[in-house]
């Protein structure tokens, strides 16, 4: 039953969502291309439209990472909540599992019609290295497994922000945590640059995992240890809800 | 087995709060060097020892802010307590707070999910309660003529109580804990909700506990009364024994011998003195009378005038429900 409030105060935010990728898919589908790219260029195009989808999917994580325990604090029925005979735990694993279930396949559907739209591409070009693009370090790459791990990497990163601003809104005890959270998302890049250009041997971690390296602005090759960041990435996304479940706890209602 | 439904025992809450910035102007600029925040700590609920008998309807009663809502919380495991301990049916409201609001209705800020009716509420309640009556939300709406299809937003201050209190009563609790329940509700409402939890709930043999400072209504519904003022629980005893054994006398004589376990309150006016006693009437009369004292009158005292007494502003303030 819970989750079934989840998915009311998020249907909206889930619908509108799904009805822009699934008009976007139409338009693509739609969409006649006249002349065929140069199969040299399809890979930046491809980073370019692959990163080009986590401003809006990150809004969404944003959005929807507002709705649930923090949001029904605020609005003072916590007391009526939390008299509800569940562990406080149940409430925020519940908000975060259904929040990340919707999520989810709006990410992959998103990815989906990256990967369609790059595969009509790949064959105006006539396909040349049978499903594989070229980088420039002179090695190839599968568009499919490109778009999965960007799959992978957006979902992290909607993931993070979400988890964050589900955080966020916990320890406020009010929907006004998605404003801190923004500015935490917003402030953390600047003071990454600022942090860099002091102290140029200190590499702050990027909100975006980068999947390709650059050289002279085309894509130069995959990045190395990719799994070991999605790794450290999951493990940050699952520390928030249990630091959320922490404060819940401790919370007098 | 214990034969209480709640029992405290120097139950404390206490909020340690800063304030008192000293050295800070009228435009609430430092003006002085000498700041100093000074932390002290709220009492909210301090020492607290109450039990409540099974099957009891049990009226809390204190001012705003004397810690009825607080204890509350605590019972409901909603707020950590500083120090003391307490049961809930039994159970220790921190360690076993599950299967005490598997048992135990509360009703506290009387604020539910505002985008959902009544009957979204009722589905979204029925998954948690083993012991929910959909027969009963079905009933109680009927009865407290709640409209289930409008959200809780849109509802007015007495159908989001009989709402909230629907709900309550539907989850099949051995014990309804209440807080305010008609505060802000016109006597039209407020009859047909203590109508419902007299005669549907508490008359068989389940516990309720109803906190308020709405006197004539604990007055009228409750068998026991606890009066907390400060944090502290001043008075607890049967409303009968109450109303039986509290009496304002007024005597005249001079060096009257009276025990202190005796006499509440003591004023001497001119000639005459008023005593607010509390014990055997005629037992003690009879001892004044023994020590050449004349009863002038003695009488009755209702709950309002008692309540006033026993937190200590009986002569501050003329008790309203008499006067009406």
């Amino acid at each position: 039953m819970y989750l079934w409030k989840y998915w009311r105060e998020s249907r909206i935010a889930f619908s509108v969502a799904l009805l822009v990728i699934i008009g976007a898919f139409l338009n693509t589908f739609r969409e006649r291309i006249h002349s065929a790219p140069d199969v040299r260029q399809l890979s930046t195009l491809l980073a370019l439209l692959l990163y080009f989808q986590m401003v809006p999917l990150g809004f969404l994580g944003w959005l929807m990472g507002s709705i649930g325990a923090g949001r029904d604090l605020g609005e003072k029925n916590g007391s009526f909540l939390f008299t509800r005979p569940r562990r406080r735990g149940y409430f925020v694993w519940s908000d975060w599992a259904c929040g990340l279930a919707q999520l989810l396949p709006l990410v992959m559907l998103n990815n989906f019609v990256v990967w369609f739209q790059a595969h009509r591409l790949l064959l105006m070009t006539g396909d040349p290295l049978h499903g594989r693009i070229p980088l420039t370090n002179g090695t190839t790459a599968s568009l499919a497994v490109i778009v999965s791990l960007s799959c992978i990497i957006v979902f992290l990163l909607v993931a993070l922000v979400f988890s964050l601003t589900y955080f966020s809104t916990v320890a406020f005890k009010h929907a006004r945590g998605i404003i801190f959270a923004a500015g935490v998302l917003i402030a953390y890049p600047i003071l990454a640059m600022r942090i860099q250009h002091y102290w140029p041997a200190i590499h702050m971690p990027g909100l975006f995992l980068q999947q390709f390296t650059f050289a002279r602005g085309q894509v130069y090759s995959l990045t190395d240890h990719l799994g070991l960041s999605m790794a450290i990435r999951a493990g940050v996304v699952l520390l928030l809800p249990f630091a959320a479940q922490v404060v819940l706890e401790k919370t007098d209602i | 087995m214990s034969d209480l439904a709640i029992e405290t025992q120097s139950l404390q809450k206490h909020y340690r709060s800063f304030h008192a910035v000293s050295g800070i102007s009228s435009r609430g600029k430092v003006a002085h060097p000498s700041l100093q925040k000074h932390h002290h700590f709220l009492r909210a609920v301090d020492g607290l020892d109450m039990h409540v008998p099974k099957g009891s309807i049990y009226g809390f009663l204190g001012r705003n802010g004397a810690g009825k809502t607080t204890t509350i919380r605590l019972l409901a495991g909603l707020a950590h307590p500083t120090g003391g301990r307490m049961q809930v049916l039994g159970l220790d409201p921190l360690a076993d707070r599950i299967p005490i609001l598997e048992r135990t209705g509360f009703v506290i800020d009387k604020v539910l999910l505002p985008s959902m009716t009544g009957n979204d509420l009722v589905r979204f309640n029925r998954g948690f309660f083993p012991r929910w009556s959909d027969a009963l939300a079905a009933k109680y709406a009927e009865v407290l003529e709640v409209p289930m299809k409008q959200k809780f937003r849109k509802l007015s201050t007495g159908n989001q109580t009989k709402l909230c209190l629907l709900l309550a009563l539907a989850q099949g609790a051995e014990l309804l804990i209440l807080d305010e329940p008609t505060a802000g509700l016109d006597p039209v409402v407020t009859d047909q909700l203590l109508r419902v939890l007299v005669d549907d709930f508490a008359n068989e043999g389940r516990t309720l506990f109803l906190s308020s400072h709405h006197l004539s209504e604990v007055e009228r519904v409750s068998d026991w009364v606890g009066i907390i003022d400060h944090g502290k629980l001043l008075l607890e005893e049967r409303l009968d024994d109450v109303r039986a054994n509290f009496r304002r006398v007024r005597v005249v004589g001079e060096n009257l011998s009276i025990s202190r376990n005796e006499v509440f309150k003591m004023k001497t006016g001119e000639g005459t003195t008023e005593l607010i006693v509390r014990t055997n009437i005629e037992a003690f009369t009879a001892r004044l009378r023994s020590q050449g004292a004349v009863v002038l009158d003695v009488a009755p005292m209702n709950l309002s005038e008692i309540f006033l007494e026993v937190i200590g502003k009986g002569e501050a303030n003329v008790p309203v429900e008499v006067l009406a």
